[in-house]
């Protein structure tokens, strides 16, 4: 309460403080907000790689000026200060909050929306405004810790500075970040990847040649089907049962009981069999009792594949039993990278096991998923992201910034407030 | 299918806390509170068990779904609670925190989960536990900072005087060690991303979400340091926080914004 006097001073006189910090957020956001207006709703236009390292390299010339020459400059002073961060990270939060309240996509939205930038806020003008403020405020107080160095500020620095660098590289980085779907065939080599983003074909440094493909799946899951709607009465998972070693189980008030369970079959006649052919399904012979054991209903569920129809027992007018598809448990590509220099390299890709070659990183994404287990054909993505190494730079730098953190707790105070 | 035995396990877990949290509050001889202590311990070791066993039938970390996750919760506090009584001898914390920890537990008994033994691949990578454990363990000792602002707060306008600095020193003393562990969570979450779906950063709404709740506690720390005395301003802002920590946790799921996430927890 002692410091509002201090706020009696009129607005815009030295000392500055939160009153001018927010004005000058809001100004911006307010400036942002109209841009993306008379845009009409576009967005922030790519750069040019040429303009981009300039106004990256502008940007970092002016914190380094500001912060090691300018330093007791009243207005820098400020601008390193707990204010201005407080204000310029205020107005991060806001558009994270209008990102997080707000489907992120133009598909799903229109009008004013789209025009105020809200279903696109990471290429919106109000968020680039106030991103570049945050980097010169964060900036020139990581600066001014910096120069000169002191053990004291270690913590301070590996916080700040490790921020600044992920934010600053994810910024400049990210328009050339590249992303590029493959689909190969089994037994087939592929070279070309499609560009989704520009809506090119791209010819990659190296060709892909797949052997084969792999699909492990978990036992599929048995459901309780409303007969009238259609509508699968899973109550939050309740009324589903993976048909395990244990499968039996009660959903809503019937008890469920697996007779028989069949991985891979066909059907013949009214029964199923064992049978590993293309396409064979998995079915269950299962047993459902009724609550007053008065009815019983044995029969055979099978959820089906591409080239069998499904299978649903009803169990009463109301109620029948039916079968999911089984879930993946894990997916892989047996490949071989062919470089023009002839050299060949055979990876297994995996989900969650990327690969490396020649600057890309390559995923396995899919597969087709109409054919399941069947599928011949893998669905690769190429990445390339050439700041990740500044990105992952300023990650470790935070990650020893919170352990020290979290090494000396509060009592850490750095120098020179 | 439920989980096997997990009211017996519940309820001789919330037994022990409950018997051994009164006999510290008010026993009068220190073998009577040592005792309590005891029993609170063993009411973990019971809850720990459980977790193990859940893990082991499961055949993967239980840390799937919300309520897998709560059990986390109940699992974090009371650790957190015996630390902070063994430390600095706040013993209405330890009561509070073991309070918040059998309503979790509670939750889970009155809206049994399901449990699936499936997991997608994209969840099979030795980045699952300590992402979770670590954004758990950091949730648990951020909502007990939260607690102490209530108290505080509480102190301030019903009992119009100042809450005292202890108050506030303690919420510190979480909240720097809980913003640590969120700070981990968060980046070991982008690391894994990155393997995951070959980006770090998507602005997935629970990212985005995560990033809010790493934010205001941002500004909390940053208060602290600047503007020592403002202890009000401090404690509205840890409850702020805490409500932002939630929807993080589990409003994201309700949010229209979010019916795409990769994130929202599966509930079958």
């Amino acid at each position: 309460m002692i410091q509002q006097k201090r706020y009696n001073n009129p607005i815009w006189s030295n000392p500055w403080r939160y009153r001018e910090s927010f004005f000058i957020v809001a100004g911006l956001l307010l400036c942002g907000f109209a841009l993306e207006w008379a845009s009409g709703g576009t967005g922030v236009p790519e750069f040019t790689n040429l303009s981009l390292n300039i106004a990256a390299g502008l940007l970092v010339i002016f914190i380094f000026t500001a912060g090691i020459f300018f330093r007791k400059q009243v207005f820098i002073l400020w601008l390193s200060g707990i204010h201005a961060a407080i204000g310029a990270v205020t107005g991060i939060t806001f558009m994270a909050l209008l990102m997080g309240l707000t489907m992120q996509h133009d598909g799903y939205a229109s009008g004013w929306v789209v025009q105020l930038g809200l279903s696109h806020v990471t290429s919106s003008w109000p968020y680039l405004l106030i991103l570049v403020y945050l980097l010169v405020v964060l900036g020139i107080a990581a600066t001014k810790r910096i120069i000169p160095l002191s053990t004291k500020n270690v913590t301070y620095i590996l916080n700040h500075l490790g921020l600044w660098i992920v934010i600053f590289s994810a910024t400049f980085g990210a328009t050339k970040v590249e992303r590029l779907e493959m689909k190969v065939k089994e037994g087939e080599i592929e070279w070309q990847a499609f560009d989704k983003k520009n809506n090119v074909w791209v010819e990659m440094p190296v060709a892909i040649r797949l052997n084969d493909f792999v699909l492990e799946q978990y036992a599929p899951k048995l459901g309780i089907v409303d007969n009238i709607t259609g509508k699968i009465l899973h109550e939050n998972g309740k009324n589903v049962m993976l048909v395990d070693s244990v499968a039996s189980g009660n959903m809503l008030g019937w008890d469920i009981r697996v007779l028989t369970y069949l991985d891979q079959s066909g059907k013949a006649g009214e029964a199923y069999y064992l049978n590993n052919e293309t396409g064979a399904a998995p079915a269950v012979k299962a047993e459902a009792i009724s609550e007053n054991k008065s009815d019983t209903v044995v029969g055979w569920v099978s959820c089906g594949s591409f080239n069998h129809s499904y299978e649903a027992l009803k169990i009463n007018d109301q109620l029948s039993l039916i079968m999911f598809y089984p879930e993946p448990k894990k997916f892989l590509s047996k490949i071989d990278i062919l470089t023009p220099e002839g050299e060949t390299t055979a990876v297994e890709l995996e989900v969650n096991k990327p690969a490396k070659v020649k600057g890309w990183e390559i995923y396995q994404v899919g597969y087709d998923d109409q054919l399941g287990r069947w599928s011949d054909t893998s669905v690769i993505e190429f990445v390339r992201d050439p700041w990740l190494p500044f990105v992952y730079t300023g990650i470790f730098m935070m990650i020893a910034g919170a352990i020290t953190l979290f090494w000396s707790g509060r009592n850490n105070t750095p120098t020179d407030l | 299918m439920t989980w096997i035995n997990f009211p017996n396990y519940a309820l001789l877990t919330i037994l022990g806390w409950i018997i051994g949290m009164l006999m510290n509050a008010i026993g009068k001889s220190n073998l009577v509170k040592q005792l309590g202590i005891t029993l609170v311990i063993l009411g973990q070791l019971v809850l720990t068990l459980f977790l193990l066993k859940l893990w082991m039938i499961l055949d993967r970390p239980p840390m799937r779904t919300l309520g897998e996750t709560r059990l986390w919760y109940s699992f974090f506090l009371p650790i957190i609670g015996l630390i902070t009584y063994q430390r600095w001898k706040y013993q209405w914390f330890l009561v509070y925190s073991l309070l918040l920890a059998c309503l979790f537990l509670g939750f889970n008994l009155a809206y049994p989960e399901n449990y699936s033994k499936t997991l997608m691949p994209a969840l099979q990578s030795p980045w699952f536990v300590p992402h979770v454990i670590v954004y758990i363990f950091s949730y648990a000792l951020l909502a007990a900072s939260s607690l102490v602002a209530i108290k505080g707060l509480a102190f301030h306008y019903f009992k119009g005087g100042e809450s005292g600095h202890q108050t506030i020193a303690l919420a510190d003393n979480l909240v720097f060690i809980g913003f640590a562990f969120l700070t981990l969570g968060l980046l070991f979450g982008a690391l894994w991303a990155k393997e995951a779906w070959g980006h770090y950063w998507t602005w997935d709404p629970k990212e985005t979400w995560a990033f809010l709740t790493w934010i205001v506690y941002l500004v909390y720390i940053h208060i602290r340091y600047q503007h020592d005395q403002k202890e009000l301003w401090a404690l509205w802002l840890l409850g702020l926080a805490f409500v932002v920590l939630l929807v993080c946790w589990f409003g994201v799921n309700y949010l229209p914004s979010a019916a795409n996430s990769v994130h929202v927890y599966t509930r079958d």
